[in-house]
């Protein structure tokens, strides 16, 4: 791609579109891509997928001015939540609502409307090296914003449906802000969809800001098509006492790279971060995640699990930092495979940094076949062994969906996975 | 009902069943007995369809049906239930799921419609009430935690959910305490009718006390080297196997 070109159109439409307290991070930001010869950077962190496959082919940035409205039905059947849309990025509704303890909106509008948080908090939490993330800063035109007032529990799950469509190779990204107040509670669920399989590239990033006391729950899922790249880079902050609950399901995508980085910034606070991945075909997917324990006694727990058949290619890369001042941690992986066919392939690396003495840490990953004798067992019961096959992959599968709180989206997401089971 | 002639069977080419002939009809119960490594394990696996045991030679006719060409769950939905010895646990899948998913299996063998929800748990709860089977087991996992006792229970309520025409109990009262093994026990014979016959695979004479056998049958280096009545039994507790060594095998 022509990232010169691109950045100087996001920066001419920019002007008219953010304040210039936004804009002005671009130039910075775009600096950094410059200096490092991004996309050709070798990284560690980008071992088994290069930025340079990632960002390989050429894609047309997405009009701010151009898009389709999606149907009114899609996702009738999950109709106790607040509903968001985006279309490659940008977002559809044109202005903020307060609804249900919610205020969300576009971010553009909230730029200037809610100034004061937009600008405490946007870019703040961005890790500088992290090149896509810097290309969004740089270039991307659109974004959600959603706030919870301090002491709010908000009473329904609000949904932010990002719906890639086009009939050419579109390049799209959104830069997404949620700042919870202190001891507010709310749900979110961020789905991932794509319409038409044809060649397109997505780049978000999002911020997420708990404060104290705080519970939040967040489920990201992606089930894009198959000649879709994603690229999602998830940064989350937490102050003292906060919890927050992250569930990362991949179903779909040709090519999906997630980052999920999460800093505990205060004493006592509380993260699970959840993980299924559902590959087949020559699916590649790719988690790496990150728990900054910058504080004591805070408590992670991770689960990442994954079902792979035919050629799917599956990474999982958990780095856990424990800094000198976190005494009493407590920090914990897991990672957990099924390989279904010898094509298929897993690379898994615990990364477990620990810089403090008086702390509780382990991980662990394991791979394998489904349960032979498991299979024969059900059999003998009368079980057919495609049906056997099934209910020991839901059986496996299915702890990490079950985390979902709401029950509408839990249940879809769970006929979903299933469907994608029955194909393989 | 079943009719097995000169069965031999190999596991990675070592021959463990050396020509078994047997047969039972309904209403019959045989226990077949013998030292370890007689082969007893490897002819329920057999019967029940383990695809790691290769069939050499002989035939199992199970009520008209060459039972050796059919896959394990058609021999389940046409009446065959296994007792496990080692009963194999599932993580995340629930008794009830497995339950219902093996019961509208057979209801579909049988050209049924699957069963309804609110009969299913009634089945349940009933079939655990026979079966001294604690009730809060059947939300868990399959097997998941249970101890020894719970997960050969839970084998006997299996088998009254699904209400097979031959059972065989494989070393059922193996790791059972006397009072597990009496509950046991009072369950397989509240499912025992004139319809149905059972199999029983045991080491010792003590399940016989509770379960009585028509036959009994002692099989040692993979043969049947001796059938008898119930009476057999009391001889083989005070002889034990020694005396086979004896014989020219």
């Amino acid at each position: 791609m022509n990232y010169e070109n691109i950045y100087s159109i996001a920066a001419n439409l920019s002007e008219s579109l953010f304040p210039c307290y936004i804009n002005a991070f671009r130039d910075k930001a775009f600096d950094k891509i410059k200096n490092s010869g991004f996309p050709n950077l070798k990284q560690e962190k980008y071992k088994y997928t290069p930025l340079s496959d990632i960002f390989e082919g050429e894609y047309i940035p997405v009009n701010p001015y151009e898009w389709k409205k999606p149907a009114e039905s899609d996702f009738a059947e999950i109709d106790d939540a607040i509903k968001i849309y985006t279309v490659n990025g940008m977002c559809i509704s044109n202005e903020i609502r307060s609804e249900s303890g919610f205020v969300y909106g576009s971010l553009v509008l909230a730029s200037r409307e809610y100034e004061e948080i937009v600008e405490k908090y946007y870019t703040r939490l961005v890790d500088s090296a992290d090149l896509p993330a810097m290309l969004n800063i740089a270039t991307a035109l659109s974004g959600v914003f959603v706030a919870v007032n301090p002491g709010v529990e908000t009473t329904r799950p609000l949904m932010i449906i990002n719906i890639t469509d086009s009939e050419s190779g579109v390049f799209s990204q959104q830069h997404n802000l949620f700042v919870f107040g202190e001891n507010s509670v709310a749900e979110i669920i961020e789905y991932n969809i794509g319409v038409s399989d044809v060649s397109m590239l997505t780049n978000n990033l999002s911020e997420t800001v708990i404060k104290q006391n705080a519970q939040v729950d967040f489920v990201r899922v992606c089930d894009k098509k198959l000649l879709s790249k994603h690229l999602s880079s998830d940064y989350t902050c937490q102050y003292g006492g906060s919890s927050f609950n992250c569930s990362n399901i991949v179903v779909g995508g040709g090519l999906v790279r997630q980052n999920t980085e999460v800093c505990l910034l205060e004493k006592h606070c509380y993260s699970n971060l959840y993980g299924l991945v559902v590959a087949n075909g020559r699916q590649h997917v790719d988690n790496y995640t990150f728990i900054d324990h910058a504080a004591p006694e805070c408590q992670s727990n991770e689960l990442y699990k994954s079902i792979l058949s035919d050629r799917a290619m599956n990474v999982f890369n958990g780095r856990i930092l424990v800094r000198p001042d976190a005494q009493k941690t407590m920090a914990f992986q897991s990672n957990r495979n099924i390989l279904l066919d010898t094509g298929a392939k897993i690379y898994t690396k615990p990364q477990l940094e620990i810089y403090a003495d008086d702390v509780k840490c382990s991980h662990g990953a394991t791979t394998g076949q489904l349960n032979e004798d498991a299979l024969f067992y059900m059999q003998s019961r009368g079980i057919s062994k495609p049906a056997a096959q099934l209910l020991l992959m839901s059986g496996f599968a299915n702890e990490i969906p079950d985390k979902i709180k709401n029950r509408e989206f839990r249940e879809f997401i769970l006929s979903r996975i299933e469907k994608k089971f029955v194909i393989e | 009902m079943i009719k097995i002639t000169d069965l031999h069977a190999n596991v990675e080419g070592k021959e463990i069943l050396n020509g078994i002939t047997l047969e039972v009809r309904a209403g019959e119960v045989h226990a077949i007995m013998g030292p370890n490594g007689s082969g007893k394990s490897t002819l329920a696996s057999v019967i029940a369809g383990r695809d790691n045991f290769e069939v050499t030679q002989g035939e199992i006719d199970f009520e008209g049906n060459n039972l050796l060409e059919m896959s394990p769950d058609d021999r389940a939905n046409s009446g065959i239930f296994l007792s496990f010895q080692y009963p194999v646990e599932i993580p995340g899948v629930s008794m009830t799921n497995f339950m219902k998913a093996a019961i509208n299996e057979q209801r579909k063998y049988r050209g049924l419609e699957p069963v309804k929800p609110a009969e299913f748990m009634k089945m349940m709860r009933e079939k655990a009430a026979l079966t001294g089977m604690d009730s809060s087991l059947i939300s868990r996992p399959v097997n998941e935690g249970f101890s020894g006792g719970e997960k050969k229970r839970n084998e006997i309520f299996q088998m009254a959910i699904l209400n097979p025409k031959l059972a065989i109990l494989d070393e059922t009262d193996s790791g059972l305490d006397i009072d597990a093994l009496k509950i046991v026990s009072e369950g397989v014979n509240k499912l025992k009718s004139p319809d149905n016959a059972l199999i029983l695979i045991t080491h010792y004479q003590r399940l016989l006390d509770y379960i009585v056998p028509d036959f009994i049958h002692v099989l040692y280096k993979g043969k049947i080297v001796k059938s008898a009545g119930r009476e057999l039994a009391p001889e083989l507790e005070k002889k034990g196997y020694d005396w086979l060594k004896d014989l020219e095998i």
